[in-house]
């Protein structure tokens, strides 16, 4: 009989994944980001002037090439601002959600019941703002598998912990609105209300 | 006849002339070229040392074959539920397996140990990179035996087990007789058997010129030779007789590896054995298949025949390249076979609620990498740089028109069709395929929308399996949007295990 009452599922009554709000990455993994980027452009520099000063015959073009280099490193900025801006995730009540990309907006959706194991990463220039990465992996391949950096170290923590509860219990009732933690995920906008709702931390 | 497999155990002693075989094997594939030029080179007054050597190798070989057989024991741990195998001769390795992990097990026998009269069985865990658990030379009772007990492992009695081998006997639920080996070896698989030519010939070739280099042949007076041949020959025999070639290899490949090909319907699993010289003996959980897949071309469709695939669970980091391996294959089945496998396997047939056309911008996309690119290239190529290329101008009309008719059918193939139990996409141009999967075994979903794709509101969208990723592009966004929450729901809801 329960068989039978899956066709009755109406399409418009499921919750729909296209109209989950994001959470925004925090915003100080921009500054890490902008951190790595000034380092690769450092190097890139570096380098270039090498190249220019073992090549004598090569200076005369230094000008186009200095534009060109700043035209690059700009890029590269600009395309990691827009990248930053392009992620987000939402967290339901039985799966997670994670969006990015630039060029292509990407949408990986992974139910919690599908979740192989969980594990957290921290870059050494993540640590230095006290952020971490949240890796989820699935039997599906590495494709599948989500990271989702740019977290505040507590709050992947926490997300990790809710989500290894829920990999082993087992579903009862199906609902899939939007879900809030233990402490509401810290946005920019939902950190400002935190604080002024309940008592700030530390 | 009970087997106690509680102890730790040794092979079967015939498994030392296996073990001897394989070290064998292993050395003379390794050295075979440094052993030729010694052949080659050889001095046949110092034959006694030659003979001493040679003895004394295969002494070597022979003990360490030995010990081989002597530091190997496996058991079955009932208590943690763990299938132990120890072995090594210097470093002791110890393999602990559990059971509710093994994906697979299969009994093989190749050509030598068919001489002895031994079977190795091959135990497939899902999560381990390596296929390292292998036992090469038990009796035949006592490989049935194992794998009855690792794959299903919940505490048979033995009476129930000889009621089981009796079934066995009696019920093949699939036979595929050599009429029908031969019709599919006509009509399938040229592409396979085209690469094993292409193969075959590189290799041969690579293989001939460092035997003409050890052995000083003078490579101008054979290549002189090949060219001479080219003469007497003309282009049109060559293709007629390539195309003979590709169609005896494949009859022969596939009578040869699936030569009496049976399925019998064993307690909930198919056991499957096929295989000439080789014999392959497999066992499949229906449960394990993720992806099942059918295809059918022009010729096989008028034959009345199918080519069934199923694809199972694997780990990840070997997917790609062993995801061959863990496929099962049923070479040729007819509509009502297939129908009783697909039913034994999904438990259900799939039906169509809901069909999705791909946008248009699929074929233009096809279109432009399959045509346009290619062919501007190699004539720009042709007017600017390589002359020599002119002549073969014309051939870039005949490959437009075949790719044209190539693309089109594709087009026209590609489609997603849906319903409330099934995924299926079906695809290809010449060998049409359905790809059947059912929405409890996704793993995960992923979206994909180009900025330049978001008005025409098209998308590419991967379903994640635990046996590979199932992709359909240049989807209707708004038609999927609904479905993606149904599977969702369809996927969180159920309790059902996707293994």
């Amino acid at each position: 009989m329960e068989e039978f009452s899956n066709h009755s599922v109406s399409f418009d009554s499921l919750p729909k994944f296209e109209l989950a709000t994001l959470t925004p990455l925090n915003k100080d993994y921009l500054n890490v980001i902008y951190i790595g980027n000034s380092i690769f452009s450092i190097l890139i520099a570096i380098g270039l002037l090498i190249f220019l000063y073992f090549n004598e015959s090569i200076r005369t073009y230094i000008i186009p090439m200095i534009i060109i280099l700043v035209c690059c490193i700009g890029l590269v900025f600009w395309a990691s601002t827009v990248g930053f801006k392009k992620k987000g995730f939402a967290l339901r009540e039985k799966d997670i959600i994670f969006k990015k990309g630039i060029l292509a907006t990407t949408t990986t959706i992974i139910p919690f019941n599908r979740i192989q194991h969980v594990a957290l990463h921290e870059g050494v220039l993540s640590r230095m703002y006290q952020l971490s990465e949240l890796q989820i992996y699935t039997a599906g391949g590495s494709s599948s598998d989500m990271h989702i950096s740019g977290l505040q170290k507590e709050e992947a923590e926490r997300i990790k912990s809710f989500l290894l509860t829920k990999i082993v219990t087992p579903i009862d009732i199906f609902s899939n609105t939007e879900i809030e933690l233990e402490k509401p995920i810290e946005t920019a906008i939902a950190s400002k209300e935190a604080s002024e709702k309940s008592e700030p931390q530390n | 006849m009970a087997f106690d497999f509680s102890k730790p155990q040794h092979q079967s002693v015939k498994g030392i002339a296996i073990m001897f075989v394989d070290t064998l094997q292993n050395i003379i594939r390794g050295l075979w070229v440094p052993l030729l030029l010694i052949l080659y080179k050889f001095d046949w007054s110092k034959m006694v040392f030659f003979g001493i050597g040679v003895f004394v190798i295969l002494l070597v070989i022979g003990i360490i074959a030995y010990l081989q057989y002597k530091n190997f024991t496996f058991f079955l741990d009932e208590e943690k539920e763990e299938f132990v195998i120890q072995k090594g001769v210097i470093t002791k390795n110890k393999i602990t397996i559990q059971l509710d992990k093994i994906q697979q097990v299969n009994i093989n026998q190749s050509v030598i140990q068919k001489l002895v009269g031994v079977f190795s069985v091959d135990i497939d865990t899902a999560g381990s990179n390596k296929k390292e658990a292998s036992i090469r030379a038990v009796d035949n009772e006592i490989a049935l035996h194992l794998k009855n007990r690792l794959l299903s492992f919940e505490k048979i009695t033995e009476t129930e087990k000889t009621e089981d081998d009796r079934e066995e006997v009696q019920k093949p639920f699939l036979k595929i007789s050599f009429l029908t080996l031969v019709k599919v070896g006509i009509t399938s698989n040229y592409g396979r058997s085209i690469a094993l030519i292409l193969g075959f010939i590189g290799s041969l070739y690579g293989g001939f010129s460092d035997v003409a280099y050890s052995l000083e042949v003078n490579e101008q007076q054979v290549t002189g030779l090949v060219e001479q041949g080219f003469n007497y020959f003309s282009f049109s025999f060559f293709l007629l007789l390539g195309l003979t070639l590709i169609l005896v290899i494949n009859l022969v490949r596939t009578i040869v590896k699936n030569f009496d090909y049976q399925m019998v319907l064993q307690k909930k699993a198919l056991a499957i054995t096929y295989g000439l010289f080789a014999k392959k003996n497999t066992l499949l959980k229906p449960e394990k298949v993720q992806i099942t897949a059918y295809s059918q071309n022009f010729f096989q469709r008028k034959l009345n025949l199918f080519d069934l695939k199923m694809k199972q669970a694997s780990s990840t980091d070997e997917a790609e390249k062993d995801a061959k391996k863990s496929d099962i294959e049923v070479p040729g089945c007819n509509n009502m076979e297939r129908e009783a496998i697909l039913k034994m396997i999904l438990k259900d047939l799939p039906q169509t609620e809901e069909v999705i056309n791909p946008n248009y911008r699929y074929l233009i996309m096809t279109v432009l990498f399959g045509i346009i690119i290619p062919s501007t290239i190699f004539i720009s190529l042709g007017v600017s740089v390589f002359e020599i290329l002119q002549p073969y101008f014309p051939f870039v009309l005949v490959y437009v028109l075949f790719m044209a008719i190539v693309l089109f059918f594709k087009f026209k193939n590609y489609r997603l069709k849906l319903s409330h139990k099934f995924i299926v996409i079906k695809s290809n141009a010449w060998d049409i395929e359905h790809q059947l999967l059912q929405p409890f075994k996704i793993q995960g979903i992923t979206t994909k929308q180009f900025f330049w794709h978001k008005k025409a509101d098209v998308v590419h969208i991967t379903f994640h399996t635990a046996a590979g990723d199932v992709a359909f592009k240049f989807a209707n966004f708004s038609l999927l949007k609904p479905w993606i929450n149904y599977w969702l729901y369809e996927v969180e809801r159920t309790e059902r295990s996707w293994m």
